[in-house]
């Protein structure tokens, strides 16, 4: 079933003055001559120290969603909402930074703009990143993954009280996916996340309720043991693959 | 604090971090941005200063030629480069989009920002150098001469983010743009004063607010040159019109600049 959110003003605001929702949002594509529905009519309510899980196939939609929770898109119709929240960029993202400019000056660039003292959050990055001399090196220069080191730790340092995640480990750093399981536990008890994937496991781990997002169209199930049983039925049609 | 208060200093602080990374950007690693426009600007003020002197004479109304062409040129290319830059600024703005506090508008005032600072150093490190090699005599009041190089690049600025709109909507406009820009190089007072236009011409060489500029640089740089036919409150009428057309036009496009 699809979450209604037509009381979302009362929910939200009067339970804890502080929210993310969608509202009836639909979002559709113009893609080789016919129009693709990527989001039909979705809605749902993330509180602040909530946990979503949204369980969904390649192409089922959730990489718009994550953007749009995001403000990086606008829905064509309906609303995203983010009542006295303030809304991290997804984390592991690979793109968002200058590759001409040095990591130090990326950073330096996110803290002025959020309004944090750029040498607190350049230790902060280097200290979770781990990344010493290649802070001063063009991040062009360095292994593509570095930029998503940089804008997870970034984000981690921001202390957003919102966290969309598209997907989980964009870097084989061992080490550094370590500390980023761990951070995100650490998330958990701190703020909201919604965290997309078409892996069962990471929603496991991480979440406290669970939606499957199956060709556009969201519904919300009872327990995460639910939710994945439903995914796998989707996952099992014709034409479906399996997300990363 | 106030939601105005609010609203106002977060808006300087994404100003303030924009134009940081455009500077960066726009400077580039070991200063190779700024070496590459003091060189095109030496180029161009060499040339022209030449031709100047093959077709006259080292002195021109008793301006001594180099710094006349230097002051004529680096009016227009303020005004040039900023305009040119402010006017591509939806195709740089993908580069931003991670972060959805930044907006076109944002993006075109700090690009201007960057090159007018950048322009109006240029600007005097040439003037210095000239005095050093003995071309020119001391700047009579710099102040002056430093405001009208900003009230240029402010042209090229506001012009700029009319343009970006236009130009998003109508792909013509940018060949026309450019051919206009010959053309204004040509009438602007680059390489010549407005006594030096035939009487005929003088009602619609004076529309240009580019060559008022110009004539009150000299006067300002030279000190022994009135610039009796110049006004400065057209140029500056001019300024206040374009300030409101580019915030209209700006708004108008909103929408579909950011689409695009």
């Amino acid at each position: 079933m699809t979450v209604a959110a037509d009381k979302l003003d009362d929910a939200g605001r009067a339970e804890t003055g502080r929210m993310v929702a969608l509202d009836h949002v639909t979002v559709q594509y113009y893609q080789r001559s016919r129009v693709v529905t990527a989001l039909s009519d979705v809605s749902f309510i993330v509180h602040p120290g909530q946990s979503v899980g949204i369980l969904g196939t390649k192409g089922s939609g959730k990489t718009t969603l994550i953007r749009l929770l995001a403000k990086l898109e606008q829905p064509m119709t309906g609303r995203v909402v983010h009542h006295n929240m303030t809304a991290s960029w997804p984390l592991w993202a690979r793109t968002g930074l200058i590759r001409g400019m040095t990591v130090r000056d990326n950073i330096r660039f996110t803290a002025q703009l959020y309004g944090r003292a750029a040498p607190d959050l350049i230790r902060s990055v280097d200290d979770f990143a781990g990344l010493g001399a290649s802070m001063d090196r063009l991040l062009g220069d360095l292994p593509a993954s570095t930029m998503a080191k940089v804008m997870f730790s970034a984000a981690v340092g921001l202390d957003f009280d919102f966290y969309p995640i598209d997907g989980l480990n964009a870097t084989s750093d061992l080490e550094f996916r370590r500390k980023a399981d761990e951070t995100l536990q650490m998330l958990r008890r701190r703020a909201a996340i919604v965290l997309a994937t078409g892996r069962a496991a990471a929603i496991k781990q991480y979440c406290d309720v669970a939606y499957v997002l199956h060709r556009g169209v969201l519904t919300h199930h009872d327990t995460i043991d639910k939710a994945i049983r439903y995914f796998r039925t989707c996952s099992a049609e014709p034409g479906e693959e399996a997300a990363s | 604090m106030s939601d105005v208060s609010n609203a106002i200093s977060n808006q300087l602080r994404v100003l303030k971090a924009v134009t940081f990374r455009e500077a960066k950007a726009r400077i580039g690693l070991n200063f190779l941005g700024v070496w590459t426009e003091f060189g095109r600007l030496s180029v161009a003020i060499a040339v022209f200063s030449v031709m100047r002197y093959i077709t006259s004479k080292g002195i021109h109304r008793g301006m001594e030629i180099v710094p006349f062409i230097a002051t004529g040129v680096l009016m227009f290319w303020i005004f040039r480069r900023t305009l040119m830059l402010v006017s591509t600024t939806t195709l740089s703005a993908e580069r931003y989009s991670f972060f959805p506090q930044v907006t076109i508008l944002d993006l075109a005032i700090s690009r201007g920002i960057v090159n007018i600072v950048l322009y109006v150093i240029l600007s005097f490190v040439a003037f210095a150098v000239f005095m050093i090699a003995g071309v020119s005599q001391p700047i009579y009041r710099p102040a002056y001469v430093a405001m009208l190089l900003i009230v240029s690049g402010f042209y090229g600025l506001f012009a700029g983010i009319i343009f970006n709109a236009l130009c998003t909507r109508i792909r013509l406009v940018r060949p026309v743009l450019q051919v206009a820009l010959r053309i204004l190089l040509m009438t602007s007072g680059v390489f010549f004063v407005i006594p030096e236009i035939p009487y005929l011409f003088h009602g619609f060489a004076l529309w240009n607010p580019l060559l008022h500029l110009n004539d009150l640089m000299r006067q300002e740089y030279f000190g022994k040159y009135k610039a009796e036919m110049a006004d400065f409150g057209y140029a500056m009428e001019w300024l206040f019109w374009l300030v409101f057309f580019a915030l209209v036009s700006e708004r108008a496009m909103r929408p579909r600049v950011e689409r695009a």
